[in-house]
C-alpha cells in the first residue's frame, strides 16, 4: 500500500531535491529484501500510458493524490512551506519525512521513518544524484525543524526508539509483496491498531503538544472517530454532490436545464412542464429540491407522489391541502384579500379548499396561476400518475400550465414530473402528451467504476468541522489510513465489482455506512475486511441470509424437504417429513458408537419440538402453504419448500454439521 | 445502557446509526428471536433518547396495528408522548385542536410533519424521530399498501426521519414490486451462543433476587443460590440449545424447572435446627446431587413447554420433587424422568365410550386402508393365507415413490363403509362380551343388528361434531354422508390397546 503512495512522490521537480544522503545507505539495505516486481512494472506502464481499465482505475486515485503531492512538493520547494496551511497532511508529512532522518541522524535505529524514505527514495534513486544533496537536506529540514518546534526532538527520539524495530519488522514483511492477500491483511492490521505510529512522526512540526503524540488518549480517540462517524454518516445521507461532479455531466445538464425552466416560471411568469427521467438513486428529487432552493423568489411548491396519492380525489385533496397550508401560512391572508378584489373566483377556491368535496376540487387546479406567488408543482412517480383512469389530474394540471400566458396577470406554474420510467412519456394519453412540452431532462448515476472510487473517497475523507484541538492529529491519521484503504487494489477491486452489479450510489451508500459503523476505537480505520463484511450483507443478499442460525430441528426438517423433492414429492406434509427425520435419527444412532461418552449419532428430537420447529419454519416463509387446507389436521397440510436445495447447501456448509451434510449428501431413500 | 448479553453487534451497530444520521429504512433481520430483539432495540432507543441529541421513537407492534388508522395514531401519539385518557375520551394526539391526522397516509404525513413542529417547540432542537415496528411481516397480511409509503417515509414527509423494521421473514419476501420501495440498510441479528444465553439467564436471577431480597424467608430467588443457579442455567442450556435457540424459549423452561430443583435445598434449610440462620449456598455435594436427579427432567421439560402443550406453572406443579427430597439417603431416590407427557387428547379418550372407540379406530382404519384391501383385511370365511396383505418394501425403480397414507392424510370414506369395518372389528374383537341373543341364529347377525342400531349413528354425529371424525360433506346431507378421520395413529393405537384390538394386523401398510 505503501508502495502504492510512493510513485506520486517521485515528481520530477522533488526528485532533484531530496533524499539526502545518510538514507541513501539505509535505502539500499531496506531496499534489496523487497524486490516489488508488481510496483515497478505498474509504475512504468502507468506512466507513459494509462489506457488499460485497471491502470486507469489507480490512475484515478493517484491522480487525486498526485494533485496534494504536487503541492506538498512546492510547499516543499519554498522555504515558507511550514507557514502555509493549504499544505494539509501530506505536506507537513513530507516534512516529517525529511526532518525524522535528521532527528535521528546518528541513531539510524529510527526504521519506521527511514523505511518510508527507503520506499520514496528508493525508486527514485537510480535518477538521483543524491550525494551532494544530502549534507544540504537535511541541514535545511533541521533549521525548519528548530524553528518550528523545539520540542521535536525530544518526542520524537523516545517514541521511535521504542517502537522501531518491531514496527520496523511488521511494515516491511507486509510491503514488499503488497499484491498479494496475505501482506493486504498483515499491513491492515498494523495500520489499525496503532493509528498513531504512522502519522506521528509525520506531525513532527505539528501543533500537537508533546501529550499528543501516540497514545492518543483513547477517550480523545474515540470522541475524534465518533465525529468523524457522525460527519461521515451526515454526508451519506446525501452522497451526491453536483458541485463535486464535473461539468457536462448529465446529472448537472439536467440541473441546469431545470433551473433555467423554473426560473422561466419564477421570474417571467411561464407556464412550463417537464420530465426528470433517470435511474432510481441517480439524484432526480435533490435536483430538483437543489434548483427549487436556488430560485430567486420561492415559489410555491405542491409535492405530490404517486405512492402515497393513489387517486386523483387523494391527489387534489393534498393539493389543496398544501396549498392551504403554504399560502395561509405565510403570506397569504392580505394576499388573499387582494385576490378578492381582484379575482372572484380565487378566493372563493381559496377558502373552500380544506373543505370542499373533492369532486368540486379540480377547479382548484384552474386557480394555481392565479395565486400570488408561482407555482411548482413536482409529481413523483409519474407513471403512476399515468396510470390513473383517464389520466385527469394529469390534464388538468398540464392544461392549465398550457394556457398559462406569460406577462399576463397570472404567475407562473411549472410541472416537473420525476419518473425512473423511460417509456412514461409514451404511457401518456394523446390529450395528455399534446398538452405536455416534451421536455425530458436525464440525470445518471456515476458512469464509471473510477467515479464510485471518487465519490468514496470524497465521502470517507469528508473532514469535520470541529475545532477540537486534538482533531488535527486525528484529521491526519484518517486521512492517511483512508488512501492507504483506498489505494489498496482489493478495495478497489470490490467496489468496481460492487459497481458492475449494480450502478445504484444507494448500494454503495449503505456498503460504507455499514463499513463506517463498524468502525471501533480499537480498529478505527476502514479496512478491506470491513468492507467485506458490508458487501455480504448489503448487497444482492441471498434469499436466506440466516438458515445456517436456525436450531437443529428445523435444519433436519429442511434436510427433509430436499429428500423428499428428491423422491418426486415436492410437496409434502409435515408427517411425511417427521418420518424420514425419525428414520434418519434412528439409523444414525443405531451404531453403538460413543466418544467421550456420548453418542455421535444425531440427537434424539421428538415429535412435538420437530412440529413446533416446523411451525417456526412455516413462519420464517422457508415453508410455504401449497393450497388452503380448512379443516385439515396441520399435521397433514400440504407444503412445499420455498428454500431452495442450493440455500440448505450453502447453510450447512456454514453450519458444518457433520451429521447433517452426510445426510444431506447422501442418496434419497 | 442496559446490558444485553450476546446482543453487543447489535447494540453497538445500531447505537452508533442513530446517534449519527441514521439511514432513512432500517430492515433488521432475526429469524430466531425477534421478540427478544424488539425488547433490545426498544431498550437502545431509549438509551439514545435520553441521550444529549434528541431522538423521539414509537415502537410499534405490527400485529396490534392492523388497521392504518390504529397505526397512525399509535405512531403519532407515541411519538408525541401524548397518553389517551378515558376520561376524555381516548382523544389521540391532536384530536383536541380538531385535526385528524388518521384519514390516511397524506393525513398520516401532515400528522408526522406537525409532530415534528410541536417537539421542536418543546427540544428547541431539531431532532430525530424514529418509527420501530416489530413483526413487520404482519404489515403484509394485515395492510400491504403501507408498506411503500413506510418504506419512504423519510423521502415523503421531508423529515429527519428513519423507519425500522424487524421482522423474521427477510426483506425479500415482501419486497413491493415494481421498485417500489428503495432497499433498506439490512442488519441481521445472529443467534446468541451458549454463554451468551447463560449470561441472559443470570441476568434475570439477579433481578429477581433483588425483587425478593427484601423478605426474610428465603426464596428461590435467593442470592446465595446464585452459584447453584448459574450451575442449572448452563445445564439447561446445554440441553435445550440444540433444539431452540431463542432465549425467550430456554428462559422458559429455566422457569418452569427452578422452583423445583431449588426446592430441596429450601425443605433442607427449613429443616435444618434453626430455619432462621441465612440461608447459605449449598454444597457441592448437595449440588452433585440434585444435578444428577434433576437432569433428565430437563428434556422432557423443553418437549413439554416448547410446544405448550402445558404451561408452565402447571408444569412445574406437577412435576414438583417429594418434599424433603434431600434428607433420604440417595439409594432410595431416583432421577426424575419427567415422564408424563402425553397429549392432552388421550387423556379424554379413555372417557369415551366403548362404541364410540370402536368407530374411531374404524375410521382410522377406514382412512388409512385403500378400499380395494377391504376384503382381504377383513373379509371372513376366505382362506387365512389370503388375507395376509401384502407387503411391497421394495422402493420402486423410476418413478415417484409412493407414500403409505398414513403420512398423507385420512381418506375420506363413505359412512357405509364405516359402518361395514365397524361390523368386522366388532364380530371379532367384542362378540364375546355380548349378552346371549338367541334369536339370532346367522352368523354376524347380532353384529349386523350392533351396528344398525339409532345409538351408533348418534355416536358419529358426536364425534363429528367433537372434531374426532371430521365431515367432508355437508352437514344437510343425508344420503352418502361422507367422513374423514380427525385421529393421529399414536391416539388409534392408544385406543386399540385399551380394547385389545391388534391394529397394526388390521392396517394395510403399517409404520
Amino acid at each position: 500500500m505503501s508502495k502504492r503512495k510512493a510513485p506520486p512522490l517521485e515528481s520530477p521537480s522533488k526528485r532533484v531535491k531530496p533524499t539526502p544522503v545518510p538514507t541513501q545507505s539505509v535505502i539500499k539495505v531496506a531496499r534489496v529484501p523487497p524486490p516489488k516486481p508488481p510496483t515497478t512494472p505498474r509504475r512504468v506502464r502507468r506512466l507513459p500510458t494509462p489506457t488499460s481499465d485497471s491502470e486507469d482505475e489507480l490512475d484515478v486515485i493517484q491522480s487525486f493524490s498526485a494533485r496534494r503531492v504536487k503541492a506538498k512538493s512546492d510547499a516543499e520547494d519554498s522555504p515558507i512551506r511550514r507557514t502555509t496551511k493549504p499544505a494539509v497532511a501530506r505536506t507537513r508529512r513530507k516534512g516529517v519525512v525529511k526532518t525524522g532522518p535528521d532527528a535521528n541522524h546518528d541513531a539510524l535505529s529510527s526504521t519506521k521513518l527511514l523505511e518510508t524514505r527507503t520506499l520514496r527514495s528508493g525508486k527514485t534513486t537510480p535518477t538521483t544524484p543524491t550525494k551532494p544533496r544530502s549534507p544540504k537536506k537535511p541541514v535545511q529540514t533541521s533549521k525548519a525543524e528548530a524553528n518550528n518546534s523545539p520540542k521535536k526532538p525530544t518526542r520524537i527520539s523516545p517514541v521511535k526508539k521504542v517502537e522501531s524495530p518491531k514496527k520496523a519488522a511488521r511494515r516491511k514483511t507486509p510491503l514488499p509483496p503488497s499484491s498479494s492477500e496475505d501482506s493486504e491483511e498483515l499491513s491492515d492490521v498494523p495500520e489499525s491498531r496503532e493509528p498513531s505510529p504512522s502519522p506521528l512522526p509525520r506531525q513532527a512540526p505539528a501543533i500537537t503538544p508533546l501529550i499528543a503524540p501516540r497514545p492518543i488518549a483513547p477517550l480523545n480517540a474515540t470522541n475524534c472517530l465518533d465525529l468523524q462517524k457522525r460527519q461521515i454518516l451526515r454526508v451519506l445521507q446525501h452522497p451526491l454532490d453536483l458541485d463535486v461532479e464535473e461539468e457536462g455531466s448529465p446529472s448537472r445538464i439536467a440541473s441546469q436545464q431545470l433551473s433555467d425552466l423554473l426560473s422561466g416560471t419564477v421570474e417571467r411568469g411561464e407556464g412550463n412542464s417537464c420530465m426528470l427521467v433517470g435511474p432510481r438513486g441517480s439524484g432526480k428529487t435533490s435536483i430538483v429540491d437543489q434548483c427549487i432552493a436556488k430560485l430567486s423568489e420561492q415559489p410555491i411548491v405542491l409535492r405530490l407522489c404517486g405512492w402515497t396519492q393513489q387517486t386523483d380525489k387523494l391527489a387534489i385533496r393534498e393539493i389543496a391541502y398544501q396549498l392551504g397550508h403554504q399560502t395561509g401560512k405565510s403570506f397569504l391572508v392580505p394576499d388573499e384579500n387582494q385576490g378578492v378584489e381582484e379575482n372572484h373566483e380565487a378566493p372563493s377556491g381559496m377558502s373552500a379548499l380544506i373543505t370542499a368535496p373533492a369532486a368540486h376540487l379540480p377547479a382548484l387546479i384552474s386557480v394555481l396561476p392565479t395565486l400570488a406567488r408561482p407555482t411548482v408543482v413536482i409529481l413523483d412517480a409519474l407513471d403512476l400518475f399515468a396510470q390513473h383512469p383517464r389520466q385527469s389530474l394529469l390534464y388538468c394540471l398540464l392544461d392549465t400550465v398550457q394556457s398559462c400566458r406569460a406577462g399576463t396577470q397570472t404567475k407562473g406554474l411549472a410541472v416537473i414530473g420525476v419518473t425512473s420510467r423511460i417509456d412514461t412519456l409514451n404511457m401518456l394519453e394523446k390529450r395528455v402528451k399534446s398538452r405536455f412540452s416534451g421536455r425530458m431532462f436525464r440525470t445518471a448515476p456515476p458512469v464509471q467504476s473510477q467515479d464510485w472510487l471518487r465519490l468514496t473517497g470524497r465521502i470517507l475523507a469528508s473532514q469535520v468541522d470541529n475545532t477540537i484541538i486534538e482533531m488535527d492529529d486525528w484529521k491526519e491519521q484518517w486521512t492517511s489510513a483512508v488512501q492507504l484503504f483506498l489505494n489498496d487494489p482489493k478495495v478497489c477491486t470490490a467496489l468496481k465489482e460492487t459497481f458492475s452489479l449494480t450502478k445504484d450510489v444507494r448500494v454503495l451508500v449503505r456498503l460504507l455506512i455499514s463499513l463506517v459503523v463498524r468502525l471501533s476505537p480499537s480498529s478505527p480505520f476502514p479496512t478491506l475486511s470491513l468492507l467485506e463484511t458490508a458487501i455480504a450483507t448489503q448487497r444482492s443478499r441471498p434469499p436466506f441470509p440466516m438458515l445456517h442460525a436456525l436450531p437443529y430441528p428445523s435444519i433436519c426438517l429442511l434436510i427433509a424437504t430436499v429428500h423428499s423433492q428428491a423422491t418426486g414429492h415436492p410437496t409434502f406434509t409435515f408427517e411425511m417429513l417427521y418420518e424420514r427425520v425419525r428414520d434418519q435419527i434412528r439409523s444414525s444412532t443405531a451404531a453403538p458408537v460413543l466418544f467421550h461418552g456420548s453418542s455421535i449419532g444425531m440427537p434424539q428430537c421428538s415429535r412435538s419440538v420437530l412440529l413446533s420447529a416446523f411451525e417456526g419454519l412455516v413462519s420464517a416463509k422457508a415453508i410455504a402453504f401449497v393450497a388452503s387446507s380448512a379443516g385439515m389436521a396441520k399435521e397433514f397440510v400440504k407444503y412445499r419448500a420455498v428454500a431452495s436445495k442450493e440455500d440448505i447447501k450453502r447453510a450447512l456448509q456454514v453450519k458444518g454439521d457433520v451429521n447433517l451434510t452426510k445426510w444431506f449428501t447422501k442418496a434419497t431413500q | 445502557m442496559a446490558k444485553h448479553p450476546g446482543y453487543e453487534p447489535l447494540t453497538q451497530e445500531l447505537s452508533s446509526l442513530l446517534t449519527g444520521s441514521p439511514p432513512p429504512f432500517i430492515y433488521v433481520h432475526d429469524p430466531i428471536s425477534s421478540g427478544t430483539t424488539a425488547g433490545v432495540i426498544s431498550s437502545v432507543l431509549k438509551t439514545c433518547a435520553s441521550a444529549p441529541t434528541p431522538l423521539d421513537f414509537a415502537h410499534v407492534n405490527a400485529v396490534a396495528c392492523f388497521q392504518p388508522r390504529i397505526l397512525y395514531d399509535t405512531v403519532l401519539n407515541q411519538l408525541a408522548k401524548w397518553q389517551p385518557r378515558w376520561s376524555d375520551g381516548c382523544v389521540v394526539w391532536g384530536g383536541e385542536e380538531g385535526e385528524r391526522w388518521n384519514q390516511n397516509i397524506d393525513g398520516f404525513l401532515h400528522g408526522l410533519k406537525a409532530v415534528n413542529d410541536h417537539l421542536k417547540k418543546t427540544n428547541k432542537v431539531d431532532g430525530q424521530l424514529v418509527i420501530f415496528i416489530e413483526k413487520a411481516e404482519r404489515l403484509q397480511d394485515n395492510i400491504p399498501e403501507l408498506i411503500v409509503p413506510l418504506a419512504r417515509l423519510a423521502e415523503l414527509s421531508r423529515l429527519n426521519l428513519s423507519v425500522i423494521l424487524l421482522s423474521d421473514v427477510s426483506w425479500e419476501e415482501f419486497r413491493p414490486p415494481f421498485g417500489g420501495s428503495p432497499d433498506p440498510y439490512f442488519m441481521d441479528v445472529a443467534p446468541l451462543d451458549k454463554k451468551a444465553h447463560v449470561a441472559r439467564l443470570n441476568s434475570v436471577f439477579d433481578k429477581l433476587c433483588a425483587k425478593s431480597s427484601h423478605t426474610n424467608v428465603p426464596t428461590i430467588y435467593h442470592p446465595s443460590l446464585r452459584n447453584l443457579y448459574n450451575n442449572f442455567a448452563e445445564i439447561v442450556v446445554d440441553t435445550c440449545y440444540v433444539y431452540v435457540q431463542d432465549p425467550a424459549e430456554i428462559q422458559y423452561v429455566a422457569a418452569a424447572r427452578w422452583p423445583g430443583f431449588a426446592q430441596p435445598v429450601l425443605d433442607a434449610h427449613n429443616d435444618s435446627e434453626d430455619p432462621d440462620t441465612p440461608l447459605e449456598p449449598p454444597s457441592e455435594y448437595v449440588r452433585m446431587r440434585l444435578i444428577r436427579l434433576f437432569k433428565p427432567s430437563f428434556k422432557a421439560a423443553l418437549e413439554t413447554l416448547y410446544p405448550r402443550h402445558d404451561h408452565a406453572l402447571n408444569w412445574a406443579a406437577s412435576h414438583a420433587p417429594e418434599p424433603n427430597l434431600l434428607s433420604k439417603p440417595p439409594s432410595e431416590t431416583k432421577p426424575l424422568s419427567g415422564e408424563s407427557s402425553k397429549s392432552p387428547n388421550d387423556d379424554h379418550m379413555a372417557d369415551l365410550p366403548r362404541m364410540a372407540k370402536f368407530l374411531l379406530i374404524a375410521a382410522y382404519l377406514a382412512s388409512t386402508n385403500p378400499q380395494m384391501s377391504d376384503l382381504r383385511m377383513f373379509g371372513r370365511g376366505l382362506d387365512e393365507k389370503k388375507r395376509k396383505r401384502r407387503i411391497n418394501r421394495a422402493a420402486p425403480k423410476s418413478g415417484i415413490a409412493k407414500l403409505p397414507q398414513r403420512v398423507l392424510g385420512p381418506n375420506i370414506f363413505p359412512v357405509e363403509r364405516l359402518l361395514a369395518i365397524l361390523g368386522a372389528l366388532l364380530e371379532e374383537n367384542d362378540a364375546d362380551r355380548r349378552p346371549e341373543m338367541p334369536q339370532y341364529t346367522i352368523p354376524g347377525e347380532y353384529t349386523d343388528m350392533e351396528t344398525s342400531r339409532v345409538n351408533v349413528f348418534t355416536t358419529i354425529v358426536e364425534l363429528a361434531d367433537s372434531g374426532l371424525l371430521q365431515r367432508a360433506s355437508s352437514t344437510d346431507k343425508l344420503d352418502g354422508a361422507t367422513f374423514k378421520c380427525g385421529i393421529t395413529y399414536d391416539t388409534a393405537a392408544e385406543l386399540s390397546s385399551q380394547l385389545d384390538v391388534p391394529l397394526n394386523d388390521l392396517l394395510w401398510d403399517p409404520a
